[in-house]
């Protein structure tokens, strides 16, 4: 069975439909892509995944558990955690509490314990450790210490990847990742994702408009247009799909 | 010695110094306790409290992004309810305080239920209007509420808190009260600073600062939105009560002119003043709001075409200059704006990274 499967999502504001009854499943481990031009449902679908968004219909499971019973802040105790194309980090705490508070369901530390600090120490300096090291993983220890405001956008970037990944995700989701990187940053992204799919045991959601990227990268794509899906299949099949070149050239005729 | 001084957190030489700190600190505060006139002393008493106060008012809006004005009747309720007990209920004074903090808690997570949905400005005029209803509430010729508070005249807390058994072996005798009352209330200040402090350092504190600067990062993040504004709205309202409190039983007497929404305003332009989201900027904060008001009454220049008097109608225009000047001068607050010149020159505390692990393997 598939890890992650969405069924009939379909998405109304009002008169507008972001979203009309998109299907697709993620297996366990995959590198499974998102794509389609401006406006085509994207983001609105990870909204739903990660419960920011209720879908006027469908239904969304993951590991066999039906997402939509559960809010956002419990989804990433299932194993679910995404990152942000325009970056959603706190930028009154520095790097290294950022990335802490990425543990936040893995930890236990409450408001009262914490006030009179009782049995909280432990935790805490476990959960710096750990922290530092996953900044250190991806070479981020030296702006560990410094607030996360006015750092480089691939930094920012990367500490958001950072922050998703102490708290032992299984499914990853990636809204961009690629956008505002330089070439060469790009290139170093697709390892990066790679190789921490393979660490940490993960499967990866990605939605990018970085086309060399995606074909890269992805053991599978997903191609959605003005909310519907239009195809899905290996990067080789959808690449010379005629719909999806239609959908994103418009047509020859 | 050389500046700036720079220690590394948690360092032996970082320990010694916060002692020293610590040593100093304490020192100068008994000092104040025993260099001032007694009727000073009260004054005093009522900085600690507001400072209590603001450091509430701060958690909410500082530190939650919350922007909640009507923290004057969370003050007053805890007032309200401390001279209910030791009148009515014949509760100890100090054993009120309790009470009076889990029932303004209780009533601060209610007003914590609408600021889920309802954001910036709209948030500000619900809790304005909470404030504003508050006094009329407690005036209420009706189920005994007027009765409890005294309604329009005030109450009077028939017996003063004065030294007794620990006190009054330390040699203070009855006519000292207000100065044995600084150093209980002092303690308490001190367990608040600690607690705040712990908070804000933690799981829960950055939690609450995650949802201040991105709600939505944070929800996604394990963050539960409405159990942490509970939280910060209460612990808020409790830290007011607390002030109310201490306001009470420093005074011996209650009364709803004195929680009128002004008051809320003074805590806000203490808060901006010290620093929003400062710690020590709630004591400059306070500072300013009982003394340099207090100040201003006493201005007297000969202007030549007129005296400006603080004591007339200039008293709130002095005032309100000096406000002004500070927040051009310091628009960060006095603590928010002078504390990265501190750093940069006079103390730092660097960070001590946490050792890597062997095992570590790095990406490129």
């Amino acid at each position: 069975m598939a890890q992650l499967s969405v069924r009939d999502v379909t998405v109304r504001f009002g008169g507008i439909t972001a979203l009309d009854s998109a299907s697709f499943e993620v297996e366990k481990g995959q590198i499974c892509g998102l794509i389609g031009p401006n406006g085509a449902g994207k983001t609105t679908l990870f909204n739903v995944v990660s419960r920011i968004y209720d879908p006027t219909e469908g239904a969304v499971e993951f590991e066999g558990e039906n997402l939509l019973n559960h809010q956002a802040h419990e989804i990433c105790k299932l194993g679910v955690y995404r990152t942000f194309q325009n970056l959603a980090l706190w930028k009154g705490l520095t790097v290294i509490e950022n990335v802490m508070v990425g543990a936040h369901s893995t930890t236990t530390a409450g408001y009262w314990r914490s006030m009179f600090k009782v049995g909280t120490k432990k935790e805490e300096s476990q959960l710096r450790e750990r922290a530092y090291a996953v900044l250190a993983e991806l070479n981020l220890e030296d702006v560990a210490f410094l607030p996360a405001d006015g750092l480089p956008f691939g930094t920012l970037k990367r500490i958001e990847i950072a922050r998703a990944l102490i708290g032992d995700p299984k499914l990853l989701m990636l809204d961009e990742p690629a956008s505002g990187l330089t070439h060469g940053e790009v290139d170093e992204l697709g390892g990066v994702i790679r190789t921490i799919r393979d660490r940490y045991n993960l499967t990866v959601l990605l939605v990018e408009h970085h086309m060399r990227l995606v074909m890269a990268l992805t053991e599978k794509i997903v191609v959605l247009n003005l909310g519907r899906k239009i195809a899905e299949g290996d990067p080789d099949t959808v690449r010379k799909d005629p719909v999806v070149v239609e959908a994103y050239l418009g047509s020859s005729k | 010695m050389m500046f700036p001084i720079v220690v590394n957190r948690g360092s032996a030489t970082h320990k010694r110094h916060m002692l020293v700190l610590a040593v100093i600190v304490l020192a100068l505060l008994v000092l104040v306790a025993f260099m001032l006139p007694e009727y000073q002393v009260g004054r005093v008493n009522r900085l600690w409290a507001m400072a209590i106060a603001i450091i509430g008012l701060n958690l909410v809006l500082g530190y939650g992004g919350l922007f909640a004005l009507g923290h004057s009747a969370f003050i007053g309720l805890g007032a309200f309810i401390t001279a209910w007990l030791v009148e009515d209920m014949r509760f100890d004074h100090w054993q009120a305080i309790p009470f009076s903090m889990a029932a303004t808690f209780a009533f601060g997570s209610l007003l914590a239920l609408p600021a889920l949905r309802i954001k910036g400005l709209y948030l500000v005029v619900i809790t304005i209007a909470v404030a504003v209803v508050f006094p009329s509430l407690a005036k209420i010729d009706k189920f005994g509420i007027a009765e409890a508070t005294g309604g329009a005249n005030g109450r009077k807390i028939s017996e003063e808190v004065v030294p007794t058994g620990i006190g009054k072996a330390l040699g203070f005798t009855e006519l000292e009260a207000a100065r044995y009352r600084y150093f209980l209330i002092l303690a308490m200040v001190i367990v608040v600073v600690f607690a705040v402090r712990n908070l804000l350092n933690s799981r829960s504190g950055r939690a609450i600062i995650a949802i201040r600067d991105n709600e939505t990062g944070a929800a996604v993040s394990g963050v539960n939105l409405l159990k942490s504004k509970v939280f910060t709205f209460g612990t808020s309202a409790a830290l007011c009560g607390l002030a109310g409190t201490i306001l009470a039983l420093d005074k011996s007497f209650v009364a709803e002119q004195d929680f009128l929404f002004p008051l809320a305003v003074e805590m806000l332009v203490g808060l901006v003043i010290g620093g929003v989201a400062t710690l020590g900027g709630a004591f400059v904060g306070a500072f300013v709001i009982v003394f340099v008001k207090e100040f201003s009454k006493n201005v007297n220049i000969d202007l030549g075409l007129f005296v400006l008097d603080g004591n007339g109608p200039f008293s709130a225009l002095i005032f309100g200059v000096i406000l002004i000047i500070v927040t051009f001068v310091m628009p960060r607050g006095i603590v928010g704006s002078l504390k990265p010149w501190f750093v940069q020159k006079v103390y730092r505390i660097d960070p001590t990274p946490p050792e890597l692990p062997d095992t570590l393997q790095r990406l490129s």
